[in-house]
């Protein structure tokens, strides 16, 4: 067999190339904004509104007191809100991009709706809001310290619901997206009260709903962009279940995974190179949230069917489904598609998934519910810079 | 819309003084230094008595929730932290912190005025013990420009158990939400050598911080509007299929040990048994819990950690989930108060945990910043409406959610259309719906009437028709727009779509501008035939990027016949109230998912030429979607078809790039001529005995591992782009009767990695069948 030999030898010998793809930019796109916190603290990043996504964020750098500033997020955007009737009366709908948090339906803010905090404008309009809070204790033992965060919110009214986003940035690092679902129920009329509830006066039934919120979260650690590493950690039980031993995977190629209560899987992302000057890497790990509903995905579409999503950075590669497919592919099980991961430009796409109950409260004003999940430094210092 | 928040804080405290001494129900149920009342700036108002323990440290009972301008109602009678258990990685320690230590007495910290900002402390034995605080929670509820801000209570405690620092505290909303949570600080309690490096983190000085679990739990004793003993409590979970979500609760008989499932999407509720609110629903409150991602099901001697939720009859002497006092005839942990009692008419009591996995890190070190872990307790129809807003109810005929769908996807086989400008062939098709007559005069010749679109592996196929004969010379004013990634974002923006494509008369034109300039690349001009009052086009699949779905609207100019009538086709594509504002092609694929039961194809006359038109009467195996990617991967099956007559077996397929003949062995198609996947070569689908790879049929020889493979000889063969045609005698495959079949493609030697295999590797099965006959 001729052709056998050469495959073997190329499959062995292939020299991985790299594809052109455009690169990431440095430069921030759209406004810059910073917090310096009266601790030394701070914060600096730009933000762009975009018809499809909303607010972008672009360029997050975080700087510890006395230390220095180093970029954490090269983009971040909540990339897609895909909407799901419990009763299927309708195809799932893609809020994103068929839809858009930007655009008109990007509010304007006036000054009740960001009390105590700064309106910033794009258009002559004014659409996101920068609060600082106080979070309580920052660390409490033999001193007590009182930590701040910054805030920054949107508003987007999409049909009946609406929407706010909203990124939390700690002092202490911590960066918590989240996303606030309120407004108004879409649908008050399901066919049947299994598929949702009967919370209105006229005894119609409320549809339940999922929304679930696909975040793009583009990490390019430090100063270069290009060689960052994931790494999945595990704590595996022994058989008698009283001990965990802890093991660190490399994840080398683009790839689908789920969080797993059983051995604590989580993820970090690495910078490939950089130490905190003791034993550490440099590196931010992802803390989920909403676990019970994580599971969510009664069309079983393949971009539901993974918790996170680890891919290299395609510039065509925008929203985790429903993704533009002129250049690229649709979605994110798509995008997944054997690059290489190491020391590479890391594109981490978080799927949080919230079920809507609807209840005799929400007939007429839907209370904010919040979804949120953390980005948290890990040994991005040798020690707690506080 | 509230205006100031500033001042709510202060408004709070100074209506708390005012208030206490007042308050009858102050009294009622403990000492006035022990009750707690805030109403909270929306006007609702919370009040609760604590109590001291050494053990549970801050215990509240007697809680109450009075909407704004409702009913003063208990929630719960009784609520406390029931346990922290942390174990160890290494198993070098299971502590049991609020049983064995305590979050009151001597471990119970003494809160100073900085750690209680804007709030008040109360005291203890002379201790300030308490921090009572009413903070803002941020959005409340926003829709449109109503939008309000919403206001929390907060309780919180300290207590210092070794190095941690725990917070226990509850956070009362003002929509009737109940938010218990518990935070942890301090620093890190055991650390080891590096050698130990394995059950926790490596941090500064060589120390490793040993990983650990925080499993928190809760007691909480509803007794929903006063009364203890008529509570009933239920689970709710979901069943996933075909796109819906069917809700089942089912009613707790006995005392229950449950688990957090996401499959289910499962939470709980506790539910009045007589009061209901107007709508007829039971008082009820839910309790979720998202952050257990990482439960922890523990040792078989610590069985309290096997389950996430605990129902159970109220026993004064069951106060901890482990290592309870086992005096009075008590059990000993939580798995064991649930010995099957029945929950009928009795006191029920839930215990909700959550779980903090702590994998150490730098940062942890010297001080560790507060993590915390909450639960969700919310009202479910305590109230008719929304308690913060007198709005009206949504109104019932609320259409579907944005974007206005379009109604009915069309998706139609163009199997039979040819294109002659006669559309007999289309009548047995779907279309998009007919549009009324609604342009006159002259000048205004063009009146949509009915359109249509079909598809084969290869072409798309519209038709239209239109009231009076279609006019070439102004064929530029029948226009189609084609938006063909649901996008409005890319593309030219006209009505809900963003135009990717513009069929105008015969030609076919790509989006290149901005979304607004008038700026078109000219794709090519599509097979047409005009006749009378109806149109034909045809064109290749890949003119649209070879999507599979596309959403497109129909624009009519008498510009074009110096008219000024525009019609749209649907009508309401540019009306954003309308539900229908552009129709929805779905490409029709046949089935491609392996086949069990098998095709045949029996057929004469297929001339191998590279033209796959002959196949079109044929059944192919369906299609392939689009699943590789990048510049080295260029192999990526579309279709592929198997046909035979009495001598000859003829195979062809369509990859989605262009056939590379210089490359050919990377085409490879395996056949399994006895169905037999333990027998010839086995590649995970199939055993094969015979293989086509490039141009040669290939007779295997090896043991099912080996690649070793005799030739059968060189088919009969043409390649013509995408496409390529093969024909061999039947006696290449043994005169087989049957034969089970793959294609794989290895873009190895396009330099690439990915595998393309068809049907899918996650197709069942994975294979075609194909009998002869």
């Amino acid at each position: 067999m001729q052709y056998r030999t050469p495959l073997l030898t190329l499959s062995l010998l292939i020299v991985w190339q790299n594809p052109v793809f455009a690169a990431p930019g440095n430069t921030c796109t759209g406004q810059a904004l910073s917090k310096t916190f009266a601790s030394g603290a701070s914060w600096n990043l730009c933000w762009e509104p975009r018809q499809a996504e909303g607010i972008v964020l672009s360029q997050v750098t975080y700087k510890a007191p006395n230390h220095a500033a180093r970029r954490v997020l090269g983009e971040a955007a909540l990339s897609q809100v895909e909407t799901a009737l419990d009763d299927g009366s309708v195809a799932p709908l893609f809020l994103t991009t068929e839809a858009g948090f930007g655009g008109n339906n990007l509010q304007t803010l006036n000054a009740a709706a960001c009390t105590n905090g700064t309106l910033h404008a794009t258009s002559g309009r004014n659409v996101l809001c920068a609060t600082t809070r106080a979070q309580g204790y920052s660390y409490k033992y033999t001193t007590q310290r009182q930590g701040q965060l910054w805030e920054l919110s949107s508003h987007s009214q999409i049909g009946s619901r609406n929407y706010a986003v909203r990124w939390r940035f700690y002092e202490n690092g911590t960066i918590e997206p989240s996303l606030g679902l309120s407004g108004e129920l879409p649908v008050v009329d399901a066919s049947a009260t299994q598929y949702g509830w009967p919370a209105m006066q006229s005894g119609k039934v409320a549809t339940g709903f999922t929304d679930h919120a696909l975040w793009r979260l583009d990490f390019d650690l430090d100063t270069s962009h290009a060689n960052d590493v994931v790494e999945e950690i595990i704590s595996t039980p022994s058989a008698d279940r009283l001990r965990k031993t802890k093991t660190i995977t490399r994840l080398n190629t683009e790839t689908g995974r789920n969080f797993d209560p059983e051995t604590k899987r989580f993820w970090r992302i690495r910078d490939g190179i950089l130490s905190n000057g003791s034993v550490g890497q440099i590196s931010y790990e992802l803390i989920p949230n909403r676990y019970d509903h994580s599971r969510a995905n009664s069309s079983n579409t393949p971009w539901l069917a993974n918790d996170v999503f680890f891919t290299r950075y395609n510039a065509c590669e925008k929203h985790a489904a429903n993704n533009p497919t002129s250049n690229c592919t649709a979605n994110v099980s798509q995008f997944v598609n054997a690059e290489s991961l190491n020391q590479q430009d890391i594109v981490v796409w978080y799927k949080q998934s919230y079920h809507h109950l609807p209840r005799s409260e929400d007939s007429n004003r839907i209370g904010t519910v919040w979804s949120s999940f953390q980005l948290l430094p890990r040994d991005w210092h040798s020690t707690n810079p506080f | 819309m509230k205006s100031s928040v500033y001042a709510y804080a202060a408004t709070a405290l100074l209506a708390l003084g005012n208030c206490l001494p007042n308050s009858v129900q102050a009294a009622e149920f403990c000492a006035d230094q022990y009750y707690v009342e805030a109403t909270l700036p929306n006007q609702s108002r919370w009040d609760m008595c604590w109590e001291h323990r050494n053990r549970e440290g801050i215990v509240l009972h007697n809680i109450h929730y009075t909407p704004k301008n409702g009913t003063r109602r208990m929630v719960l009678y009784q609520a406390a932290v029931a346990q922290i258990h942390v174990p160890y990685d290494d198993n070098g320690a299971r502590y049991h912190d609020v049983s064995d230590y305590g979050l009151g007495g001597n471990y119970m910290s003494a809160l100073t005025a900085q750690e209680c900002v804007g709030g008040q402390l109360l005291s203890y034995s002379g201790k300030n013990v308490l921090c009572q605080q009413v903070t803002p929670r941020d959005d409340a509820y926003s829709v449109d420009n109503d939008r309000l801000q919403g206001d929390a209570l907060s309780l919180f405690s300290v207590a210092a158990i070794g190095a941690y620092n725990y917070i226990p505290q509850w956070r009362f909303l003002d929509d009737g939400a109940i938010e218990p949570s518990i935070g942890a600080t301090g620093a890190l309690q055991r650390f080891g050598a590096a050698n130990i490096a394995e059950h926790g983190w490596l941090l500064e000085s060589n120390k490793v911080g040993i990983a650990h679990l925080h499993n928190f739990f809760w007691k909480l004793d509803f007794d929903l509007g006063g009364t203890g003993n008529d509570d009933a409590v239920e689970e709710i979970n979901y069943t996933q299929n075909a796109g819906k979500l069917t809700r089942a609760n089912t009613p707790f008989t006995s005392e229950a040990a449950r688990s957090v499932n996401p499959a289910t999407l499962r939470s709980w509720r506790v539910m009045d048994g007589s009061l209901k609110n107007s709508k007829g629903l039971a008082l009820s409150y839910e309790i979720q819990l998202p952050e257990s991602v990482q439960r922890d099901v523990g040792p078989s001697t610590e069985p309290f950690t096997h389950n996430d939720f605990y129902v159970t009859k109220q026993k004064s002497c069951e106060l901890f989930a482990s290592h309870n006092p086992t005096t009075n005839g008590c059990a000993e942990n939580l798995s064991a108060f649930v010995n099957n009692e029945s929950l009928g008419g009795q006191d029920i009591v839930v215990w909700p945990s959550t779980t903090f996995y702590h994998m150490p890190r730098a940062e942890d070190a010297p001080r560790m910043d507060t993590h915390w872990s909450h639960i969700r307790v919310i009202p479910r129809d305590w109230h008719d409406k929304n308690p913060l807003s007198t709005s009206a109810e949504t109104t019932a005929d609320t259409t579907p959610p944005p974007p206005p769908p379009a109604n009915g996807t069309v998706s139609n086989n163009a199997n039979g259309i040819s294109v002659n400008g006669n559309l007999n062939d289309w009548a047995s098709l779907t279309s998009f719906g007919r549009d009324p007559d609604d342009v006159s005069g002259t000048n205004n010749k063009l009146n949509w009437l009915e359109a249509w679109a079909a598809n084969d592996a290869e072409r798309v196929y519209l038709a239209y028709q239109t009231k009076g004969n279609i006019d070439t010379s102004g064929f530029w004013g029948y226009q189609a727009y084609v938006d063909t990634d649901a996008s409005t974002t890319s593309g030219y923006r006209t009505g809900a779509l963003g135009a990717d494509y513009l069929l105008e008369g015969a030609n076919l034109w790509r989006y290149t501008g901005n979304g607004t300039s008038w700026s078109w690349a000219y794709q090519g001009r599509m097979t047409s035939q005009t006749s009378g009052t109806a149109a034909e086009f045809s064109f290749p699949r890949s003119w649209l990027g070879n999507s599979s779905e596309f959403r497109l609207l129909f624009w009519g100019n008498n510009a074009a016949f110096g008219g000024d009538a525009k019609d749209v086709y649907p009508d309401g594509a540019f009306n954003t109230a309308s539900t229908t504002r552009y129709f929805t092609y779905k490409m029709y694929t046949p089935t491609s998912t392996g086949t069990a039961t098998s095709i045949s194809n029996p057929a004469a006359n297929l001339s191998i030429n590279g033209n796959l038109s002959d196949w079109n009467s044929l059944t192919s195996f369906g299609i392939d979607p689009i699943d590789v990617a990048g510049a080295n991967n260029p192999l990526d099956w579309q279709e592929g078809w198997l046909a035979h007559d009495s001598s000859n077996v003829y195979l062809a397929y369509r990859t989605f790039n262009a056939v590379d003949t210089s490359k050919l062995w990377a085409y490879q198609v395996y056949f399994d001529t006895d169905s037999n996947s333990t027998t010839g070569y086995g590649n995970g689908a199939v055993g094969a005995e015979y293989m086509l790879e490039g141009r040669t049929l290939w007779r295997y020889t090896g043991d099912g591992d080996s690649w070793s493979w005799v030739p059968q000889g060189s088919t009969t063969n043409a390649f013509s782009g995408q496409t390529a045609e093969f024909s061999f005698p039947r006696s290449w495959l043994g005169n087989t009767t049957h034969l089970r079949l793959m294609f794989r493609g290895n873009n190895a030697v396009f330099g690439g990695t990915t595998e393309d295999v068809y049907p899918n590797a996650s197709a069942n099965p994975r294979y075609f069948a194909y009998r002869f006959q």
